[in-house]
């Protein structure tokens, strides 16, 4: 005790001290330090909703962009196989308009042909009938020419002869 | 109009019965007839002069045999040809000689819508449609 009265320290006021400090730190842990607590642990709660949520977007974000690389990669797909498709098809339709063009050109040919066929074969006999008046147009003014008498005689009794039968 | 002309026909056919004498066209009842129609039908006597003598030429050509010859045909043969073509027909035939050189020769016969073809030129046309049909082909 002595040496704090050395020190110049008086019991009674360091006790009224101590009891002053510990009121104030009571005060000040209710009135004070509780409502900045609970701001700070609000805060906190928050930030952690906050970051919960951004976390979530995050994971919702990569969710997205990861389906949106699989539609892309499935329309990259689809759009492969319709232009392969679409190819193919072309392919087709050129290959039948070719063959069409081919068939069409031939039966034109064909027709073309048979149509000179006719023509000529048409030519053929008209220069047969004509062939045949002329020889018979011959004959005939052989026959008029050479006709005796006697024949003509006979070729009456001839058709008498067959008028009767 | 269709009325007239049937009325025409029916007047040309009661002439045209009208004119035989024994079964043989008269030429008199002809004339009078002709006359008849002058006469009575005013307004229509050429459709009736028309159709009585489109009767008479029918009538002519079916009881006429008309026998064409190259050269002259003596009265025997005429009559062989005619007694033969009235008999097949059974009626009474007249006969027409018609002299044409370009048959040839041989006869060329005609009763009413048939006609008998024995002429040379005939038989050269059969020639000719023969080859004609075999080379058409």
């Amino acid at each position: 005790m002595d040496i704090l009265k050395d020190f110049g320290v008086e019991p009674i006021l360091l006790i009224a001290q101590v009891v002053n400090f510990v009121i104030l730190l009571i005060l000040l842990k209710r009135f004070l330090y509780k409502p900045i607590l609970k701001v700070l642990e609000e805060r906190k709660k928050k930030i952690e909703t906050s970051v919960k949520q951004s976390e979530e977007i995050q994971k919702r974000f990569e969710e997205t962009a990861q389906k949106q690389a699989e539609i892309l990669d499935k329309a990259k797909v689809e759009s492969e196989q319709i232009i392969e498709g679409a190819k193919n098809e072309a392919k087709i339709l050129a290959d039948q308009i070719q063959l069409d063009a081919a068939n069409a050109a031939n039966e034109t040919i064909k027709r073309t042909q048979q149509s000179f066929e006719i023509e000529k074969q048409k030519m053929i006999i008209e220069a047969k009938r004509e062939i045949v008046d002329i020889v018979t147009a011959a004959t005939e003014k052989v026959v008029q020419k050479n006709l005796t008498k006697q024949d003509k005689e006979r070729l009456i009794k001839q058709a008498l002869t067959e008028i009767k039968e | 109009m269709k009325k007239i002309k049937t009325e025409n026909q029916k007047a040309a056919k009661k002439f045209f019965r009208d004119s035989f004498t024994n079964n043989k066209l008269d030429v008199r009842k002809v004339r009078k007839h002709i006359q008849a129609a002058k006469n009575i039908y005013k307004s229509s006597t050429l459709g009736i002069i028309k159709s009585y003598l489109a009767l008479i030429k029918r009538h002519l050509q079916n009881n006429t045999v008309v026998i064409e010859t190259a050269e002259k045909l003596d009265q025997k043969k005429v009559a062989t040809i005619q007694t033969h073509f009235a008999k097949k027909l059974d009626k009474k035939l007249e006969a027409r000689i018609v002299q044409n050189p370009n048959i040839f020769a041989g006869l060329r016969i005609t009763l009413g819508d048939n006609q008998w073809d024995y002429s040379a030129k005939g038989k050269l046309n059969q020639i000719r449609e023969f080859l004609h049909g075999k080379y058409s082909s």
